[in-house]
């Protein structure tokens, strides 16, 4: 190991030797020192970034002391902007060694990205460093680092491992921290921290869904009627938005395919199959609360069916079309509403450790976004393991949980990472009004209007209205959504039909001792009114729906739960009643085997 | 980077939201009998493209009749026999075999509302 490392060495340091030669003008070190730290007037956030992360650069080549402090502040508090990661390397390059425990810290920094701990490890490489805490330097501590210090005031607090000269240090140690509580050490816990998705530091909320849905797919040949049969209905979505102070943006898509084929005994044969793809954008820019929107909607419908009757009477059935539609929206609007989802569970886990008595402090934004960005990163896991590891690893980096967590604040901590109720918990007050254009192709004879109703350019007025407020420490809800469209500019060949409805929702979700999820009761109103006589243009029937639904969902415990829910509609008058109640009882599986 | 969401406070949103709630059922219980055919209201995406959206119905036979309301290819009710309406669909996707039943409500479920005032594909599924 020892002749490697000093050729890594010799290579470092050859490249090291190679970036101070390139530099050749010497810096204004206070100028670029007073960029960095400050936002000159003249100069708007985004472009001030810009010109920061070249005065980082520039610092990190001047072989000037005076730029170490600087960058040392940069490398420990700027987690999120590549900024962070020009200082990392650049603390290497100008070869101070009060840079040591800072690159020590970040690179056994198990919550920060992999990438900046390889760079911090490089950096330490290049002082003659090891990853250790004690390693082979004897550097002062930085009279900086003071932002990301770890008040360890609880029992089992990790220390800083020692590593004897010339010994290979532990993996990872700082992502050791919360492992102890479940026995993992620092080898099970240190297994890849993840790479946390980059956003705009100025993001106010933002998600990404992908779904798949395989909803049948069954193959079956019965031998006693001699029938085959096949049928396929799967979907998937993709969708992505990104909210931002002056501007937000976000995409769709979509598929659905419903593919059968069914052949009985003898002449009969039905085979058919529906494929829709569908795609939207929408792109808002905010001017305060106030913003303009642009939007875009495309979708594609191709069908094809082919039934073959028992009997050739002459009414075989083979049809092929293609329904299109691509249209443009813009419009203006107020508000915006947030899923706080992330945010609600970063309150209830702050709510949970001051039960506790383990919270040093609240929980500040730079830590929740670090939090709400892991658990983005790994909601692909089927095991909550790294969430809670993870979590606890952040907090802990924070000094904000004071303690190592015992069995009672572990089960806490993972009911809070695994509860379901936080999921599209809208927040904010959002009124929108566009004016719609675009082309739909509609099958149709030659010079007829399509039979829909519907056919070539079509413009819309759109309104849509959504509200959501959490109360009540974020165990009750209300949210809202309405919307209305007008057909504009129709021919008179065309109806021009208008609709707007309302819904309105209140969930009150409630919560064990410990924190395990019990129930939500759910209260919705939903009215509607519509002028859309597509089955007779001449009539000018107005349609008035009105709708309630009223239902509670009540875990008793894993294997228990019901569900009561009462459904009311009155449609034009006629009135539909509905209830429905689900209820499972049972206890876990007891076992035991006397091996 | 922002801090958190600040939590909504006070008690006027839950209050607009009853008033809301309370405001529907005023309507629903002022609903007057209809005459003897009830054409039925239509949702926001009845017309419009795809610009104009609509929830996946559910895969039920009472959902996906919803949905073929909701998009104006049948009536809620008619007392004439040779009208299909809400009632009708529902009987007519009950008795339909296992098979069927699903292609036919998955079909509807995908659909657009103007292919399913236009085409009878996914009745197609269901002829037996």
């Amino acid at each position: 190991m020892r002749p490697l490392t000093l050729a890594l060495t010799c290579v470092l340091a050859a490249g090291s030797w190679a970036e101070r030669s390139a530099v050749a003008q010497p810096a204004d070190v206070p100028a670029l020192v007073k960029l960095v730290e400050t936002p000159p007037a003249d100069l708007d956030k985004s472009a001030w970034k810009e010109k920061r992360r070249d005065a980082a650069r520039k610092l990190a080549q001047s072989k000037d002391k005076r730029a170490v402090p600087v960058l040392i502040k940069l490398a420990e508090t700027e987690t999120f902007d590549i900024i962070g990661e020009i200082a990392i390397e650049g603390l290497g390059n100008l070869g101070d060694p009060t840079a040591v425990p800072v690159l020590q810290k970040i690179a056994n920094d198990g919550a920060r990205e992999k990438a900046q701990r390889d760079l911090a490890r490089k950096a330490l490489g290049k002082l003659g460093a090891s990853t250790a805490g004690t390693g082979t330097t004897t550097a002062p501590p930085s009279p900086i680092t003071t932002g990301g210090t770890t008040p360890n005031t609880g029992s089992g607090a990790p220390s800083t491992p020692t590593t004897a000269p010339g010994e290979q240090p532990p993996p990872d140690v700082g992502s050791s921290v919360g492992s102890a509580l479940l026995g993992g050490g620092a080898t099970r816990s240190s297994a890849d921290q993840p790479t946390l998705p980059s956003l705009p530091d100025d993001t106010l909320a933002a998600y990404e869904r992908i779904t798949f849905a395989l909803g049948t797919a069954n193959l079956g040949y019965d031998t006693v009627r001699k029938r085959a049969a096949v049928d396929v209905d799967v979907a998937g979505s993709y969708a992505k938005r990104v909210e931002r102070e002056h501007m937000a943006w976000g995409w769709d898509t979509g598929a659905h395919l419903v593919a059968g084929y069914i052949n009985p005994d003898g002449r009969a044969q039905v085979r058919g199959a529906q494929l829709n793809l569908t795609a939207n954008s929408e792109a808002r820019f905010y001017s305060g609360k106030i913003y303009g929107v642009g939007k875009a909607a495309a979708a594609l419908q191709l069908d094809y069916i082919s039934n073959v009757q028992a009997m050739d009477n002459g009414n075989d059935t083979k049809d092929t079309r293609t329904n299109a539609d691509l249209q443009i929206a813009l419009g203006g609007g107020y508000g915006r509403v947030l899923d706080v989802g992330a945010a609600i569970r970063v309150r209830r886990l702050a709510r949970m450790l001051d039960t506790a008595k383990a919270l040093g402090k609240p929980i500040d934004p730079t830590t929740a976004r670090r939090l709400e960005l892991t658990w983005w990163a790994l909601r692909g896991e089927r095991s909550s393991y790294r969430a809670l590891v993870s979590t606890v690893a952040i907090l802990r980096e924070a000094g904000i949980l004071l303690v190592e967590p015992d069995a009672g604040l572990t089960y806490e901590l993972l009911s809070v990472l695994r509860d379901s109720q936080l999921f599209l918990r809208p927040s904010g007050l959002d009124l929108q009004l566009a004016v719609s254009e675009g082309y739909l192709r509609r099958p149709s004879e030659q010079g007829q209007v399509a039979p829909s109703g519907e056919e070539g350019r079509v413009e819309l007025l759109l309104a849509s209205a959504g509200y959501g407020a959490q109360l009540a420490n974020d165990t009750l809800e209300v949210s809202g959504t309405g919307y209305a469209r007008l057909r504009l500019f129709a021919p008179d060949t065309q109806p021009a039909p208008w609709a707007l409805g309302a819904t309105a929702r209140m969930r009150r979700f409630t919560y064990g001792e410990h924190g395990d999820p019990i129930g939500a009761f759910d209260l919705s109103g939903d009215v509607r009114i519509s002028d859309d006589n597509p089955l007779n243009v001449m009539d000018d029937e107005i349609g008035l729906r009105v709708a309630g639904q009223l239902g509670f969902t009540w875990w008793l415990n894993q294997a228990s739960g019901f569900r009561l829910a009462a459904t009311v509609a009155a449609d034009g008058g006629q009135l539909f009643i509905g209830a429905q109640l689900q209820a499972t009882y049972g206890f876990l599986d007891g076992t035991f085997a006397g091996i | 980077m922002k801090g958190l969401p600040p939590k909504a406070t006070g008690s006027l949103h839950s209050s607009l939201a009853y008033a809301s709630l309370a405001l529907a059922a005023l309507i629903a219980s002022a609903c007057g009998a209809g005459d003897d055919t009830v054409e039925g209201t239509r949702a926001s995406c009845a017309f419009g493209g795809a610009i104009t959206d609509c929830p996946d119905a559910a895969r039920t036979p009472e959902g996906v009749c919803w949905r073929l309301v909701d998009c104006g290819a049948i009536i809620v009710q008619s007392d004439d026999p040779n009208r299909f309406d809400w009632g009708d669909c529902v009987d007519d996707v009950d008795r339909l075999t296992s098979d069927r039943q699903a292609l036919v409500m998955g079909c509807i479920a995908a659909s657009t509302c103007d292919e399913l005032r236009t085409s009878d594909l996914c009745g197609l599924f269901g002829d037996q």
